[in-house]
């Protein structure tokens, strides 16, 4: 009894090599004509300028006045669907010192002038496509009193002018 | 395709039994015996990752990848047009899924070159193998929109590509 015993469990283990052999042939024979591609991407979360500003114009000021003398323009930006815009920023322009200035036709004499942006932070964008919303952000510029009163006369077609370059965020 | 794969498994599976011996009928005068190979194409190399990297949504042109694999054919077999099984977001257009966010897609498509007409030289070492590049497109309609993906955040897809015959 004993004998046969072992003979059957032998006769079981070698069974179990089989199913083995056979389940390896299966499963390399397979594999053999397919392979797995992993696709993978990330889209960046951020705002960008869809309608650039128009010139902002502070006028004709009058040198003798005692208000400040403002102009605002708009632009409007887009965001990446569920990006939240934060602050506007600016290089200063291309005169500042200390102060954003506007230059004279005739070099060296400057303006100098301060803007502020509004509703440029926290707008939840829905993306670039051409039905999404889109955020208008407002400039508006303030020149007082103190930076105009003794500033040099423009003459003829003289203007004072200056660029700025204003980044939207993210 | 796959019952030409399971004709194969067949034809092992006799040769194993073959093993077993044999009592040849006293009598018996000749014996006949045939082989047949299977034409088959397999990847010997699997395709590196298809990575279309951080798209910037708000670009106006398509963005595109590439990556390559690797296959060997049965000598004299030529290879045909790779197939796939649309990956595991598939509807309408291949996908990759948000990994945050199951319910946000960024679809894209894939083009396989280098996949037919190639002449097999069987699976030898020495064989030469042929690369096929796998070329990956997302549209500018495809990815203007598409939910942002915050750190360690990513869309990805799975494709099970089919080498033939």
């Amino acid at each position: 009894m004993k004998t046969k015993a072992t003979a059957l469990q032998y006769t079981a283990l070698a069974s179990i090599v089989m199913a083995s052999i056979g389940i390896t042939m299966s499963s390399t024979a397979f594999a053999g004509g397919t392979t797995s591609l992993t696709v993978n991407a990330k889209i960046s979360g951020v705002c960008k300028v869809t309608a650039a500003p128009a010139t902002l114009d502070f006028g004709s000021i009058d040198p003798s006045g005692g208000a400040n003398a403002t102009a605002s323009t708009t632009f409007t930006m887009k965001c990446s669907n569920g990006t939240t815009s934060t602050a506007a920023s600016d290089d200063g322009g291309l005169n500042f010192s200390g102060t954003k200035r506007l230059q004279h036709t005739v070099a060296g004499n400057f303006l100098g002038y301060a803007i502020a942006y509004s509703n440029d932070t926290g707008f939840s964008g829905a993306g670039f496509g051409g039905a999404t919303a889109s955020q208008t952000v407002t400039i508006n510029g303030t020149i007082t009193p103190a930076q105009y009163g003794s500033a040099l006369a423009t003459t003829g077609v003289q203007v004072y002018s200056d660029t700025v370059t204003i980044t939207v965020n993210p | 395709m796959h019952g030409m794969k399971a004709c194969f498994l067949a034809v092992l599976a006799i040769g194993v039994s073959l093993h077993s011996p044999i009592t040849w009928p006293a009598g018996s005068n000749s014996l006949s015996m045939q082989s047949t190979v299977i034409g088959t194409c397999k990847v010997t190399t699997p395709p590196g990752l298809l990575n279309f990297g951080s798209i910037d949504p708000s670009g106006k042109s398509n963005v595109t990848t590439s990556t390559t694999f690797a296959i060997k054919c049965t000598k004299a077999t030529v290879s045909t047009a790779a197939t796939d099984d649309g990956g595991l977001n598939f509807s309408g257009s291949k996908r990759m899924k948000h990994s945050v966010n199951p319910t946000a897609f960024l679809p894209y498509s894939v083009s396989y070159s280098g996949d037919a007409g190639f002449t097999g030289q069987g699976f030898g070492p020495g064989a030469p193998a042929q690369t096929v590049t796998v070329n990956g497109t997302v549209t500018p309609a495809q990815f203007q929109n598409a939910l942002v993906t915050s750190a360690g955040q990513v869309y990805s897809d799975t494709v099970t590509i089919t080498v033939n015959p």
